[in-house]
C-alpha cells in the first residue's frame, strides 16, 4: 500500500485496515495524519460534493444568444477541427511575406551557390520545425489540458535563444552582399504578422500562452523567411537583423502578459 | 436582407421538457447528434451536465461566476465538436474544458482566490434555509473557501480525484501530469485541506469578522 491507495480508501469511503494499511500508516505521518480522525473532514467533504442548482432556462437561454453570435464566418472557421485550423494556418503563413517578396522584387538568396547546403537546410528545418510546433500548440483543442503560462514563457525564450545561437555560428561563407540589418528586422517583422493575427482569430480560447505562441510562431515565420531571402551571412547581421525579430515578438508578447498581470484585480 | 435578419436571428436551443432525460440515450450518442446538427441534442446535453459543471464552477471559482463558466463550458464545447472522434467518451472532455477555464479565469483575476472559511455564501445569504439543509450549506462553503485556499494545481487534483471519482492515471492525463506529480499534488492537497477543514467552525465566524485566521 502507499499514499495513494490511502487516497483511494478514504474518497471511497473504504476501512484502512489489515496489515498493510497498518504497516504504511505507521511509517508515513502524512497519511496517518489525513487517516486520523478521516470521518470528520472527509464527511465534510463529502457533504459537498453533490451537484449544484442551475437555473436551467436561464442557463440555455444565455448560451443560445452566445451561439448565435458563432455564425458568422469565424465561427464556422473556429468549429473546424484542430488539423484543419492548423493547415489554414500554415497555408496562410506564406502568404503575406511572398506578395510582400514579389512587390519588393527580392530574390531568393543568391549567396546560395556558394552556401553550404546541408547547413542551410538544417538551420531552416530548425526553424521550420519550431514554427509548425508554435502553430499545432497555439490552436491545440481546448478539451486536453491547456499549456502553462510558464512552460510558454520557457518556449518563447527557448525560440529567442535557437535564433540567436545559429545567428552566432560562423559565417557560411565570406560572398555576402551586405544588407543593412534595420531592414531585415523591419521585414521580418512584417512577414509574421498576418500569421499572429491569423492564430488569434483562429484559436477558441484566446490565454496568454495562445499570445505567446502566436508571437513565438511569427518571430519564427519572419526569421525563417529572411533565412530564404537575404544573402548577408555576418553573424553580427543576422543577430541584429533577423534573431531581433523573434526576439522583438518575444519582447511584445511578455509585454502584454505583463500587462496582463498588472491589469488584473488585486485579490 | 430577409436571409440575412434569418442568419442574424438567435437560435434558441431547444429546451428538454424535463429535467429528467426523456430518451435514454448515452452522452456521447447525443453528442454525436448534436455534431449532426441534432439541436435538441445539445439542450439534453446542457441538462444533463449542466449541475455536474456548476458544482465544479462552484468548487474552483466562486458561486458568482459559476453561470457564466458554464455557458462558456459548453460553447467550448460547441467550438471543438467536430474535433470529437466516434468512441471517445465526453465526459473527460467536459472535465477537461472545465478546468481550463476556471484556470484561465481565476489567471484573469489575477489571484488564487483566497476565501477564508468564514466567507458567507451567497446562496445562504439569499435564502436562509433551517435545520439540516442549512448545515449542509455551512459545510458546502466552507469546503469551497478551503479549496480556494489550496493552490489550483492541488485543487484540480482534488476536485477529478474526490469529486468526480477519477483514478490518479485519468486525473493526471486531465491536468497534463505525470501520475506521479498528480499523486504529491493530491497528497499535500489533503493534507492542507484536512487542516482547513479541521479548523472549528469559531475561528471561520472570527474571520469573517477580519480577526480570524486565513
Amino acid at each position: 500500500m502507499d499514499c495513494a491507495d490511502v487516497l483511494d480508501a478514504l474518497a471511497a469511503e473504504r476501512a484502512l485496515t489489515g496489515p498493510e494499511a497498518a504497516a504504511h500508516l505507521a511509517a508515513c505521518s502524512d497519511c496517518a495524519g489525513l487517516a486520523r480522525d478521516a470521518a470528520g473532514w472527509t464527511g465534510e467533504l463529502r457533504r459537498a460534493a453533490g451537484p449544484a442548482p442551475v437555473d436551467l432556462v436561464a442557463l440555455q437561454a444565455g448560451l443560445s444568444a452566445r451561439l448565435a453570435g458563432e455564425r458568422g464566418p469565424l465561427g464556422w472557421l473556429r468549429s473546424r477541427p484542430a488539423w484543419q485550423r492548423a493547415l489554414l494556418l500554415l497555408a496562410v503563413a506564406p502568404v503575406c511575406p511572398a506578395v510582400i517578396a514579389l512587390l519588393k522584387g527580392f530574390p531568393l538568396r543568391a549567396d546560395l551557390p556558394h552556401h553550404w547546403l546541408p547547413r542551410f537546410v538544417l538551420e531552416a528545418g530548425l526553424l521550420g520545425l519550431v514554427l509548425l510546433t508554435a502553430v499545432w500548440t497555439a490552436l491545440r483543442p481546448v478539451h486536453r489540458p491547456a499549456l502553462r503560462p510558464g512552460a510558454a514563457l520557457a518556449a518563447v525564450l527557448l525560440a529567442t535563444l535557437l535564433a540567436a545561437g545559429l545567428a552566432l555560428l560562423p559565417a557560411a561563407h565570406s560572398h555576402g552582399i551586405d544588407e543593412p540589418a534595420g531592414t531585415c528586422l523591419v521585414y521580418g517583422l512584417q512577414f509574421g504578422l498576418p500569421l499572429a493575427i491569423c492564430a488569434l482569430l483562429l484559436s477558441r480560447l484566446v490565454t496568454w500562452p495562445v499570445v505567446a505562441l502566436a508571437g513565438l510562431a511569427a518571430g519564427v515565420l519572419g526569421d525563417l523567411v529572411l533565412h530564404l531571402l537575404c544573402p548577408d551571412p555576418r553573424p553580427l547581421h543576422l543577430l541584429l537583423g533577423h534573431a531581433s525579430v523573434v526576439a522583438t515578438w518575444a519582447g511584445v508578447v511578455l509585454l502584454l502578459g505583463l500587462l496582463r498581470q498588472l491589469r488584473a484585480r488585486p485579490a | 436582407m430577409l436571409a440575412l435578419q434569418l442568419l442574424a436571428r438567435p437560435r434558441r436551443i431547444r429546451a428538454p421538457r424535463g429535467a429528467m432525460d426523456p430518451i435514454e440515450r448515452t452522452d456521447e450518442e447525443l453528442m454525436a447528434a448534436w455534431v449532426r446538427g441534432d439541436e435538441a441534442a445539445c439542450g439534453l446535453l446542457v441538462a444533463r451536465y449542466a449541475p455536474l459543471l456548476g458544482g465544479i464552477f462552484r468548487r474552483q471559482v466562486g458561486v458568482d461566476e459559476a453561470g457564466d463558466l458554464v455557458q462558456q463550458t459548453f460553447l467550448q464545447l460547441h467550438r471543438a465538436r467536430l474535433d470529437f472522434t466516434p468512441g471517445a467518451r465526453l465526459r473527460p472532455w467536459l472535465l477537461t474544458i472545465a478546468l481550463n477555464l476556471a484556470r484561465e479565469h481565476l489567471r484573469k483575476q489575477g489571484r488564487r482566490r483566497t476565501g477564508t472559511l468564514g466567507d458567507v455564501d451567497p446562496e445562504a445569504r439569499d435564502a436562509p434555509p433551517a435545520g439540516r439543509e442549512l448545515e449542509g450549506r455551512e459545510d458546502a462553503a466552507r469546503v469551497r473557501a478551503a479549496l480556494r485556499e489550496l493552490p489550483a494545481a492541488q485543487r484540480e487534483v482534488i476536485e477529478l480525484h474526490w469529486f468526480q471519482g477519477l483514478p490518479f492515471a485519468q486525473v493526471a492525463e486531465r491536468v497534463g501530469a505525470s501520475v506521479s506529480a498528480a499523486k504529491v499534488r493530491a497528497h499535500r492537497g489533503y493534507g492542507r485541506l484536512r487542516e482547513l477543514l479541521e479548523r472549528p467552525r469559531a475561528e471561520g465566524v472570527r474571520a469573517e469578522d477580519g480577526h480570524g485566521l486565513r
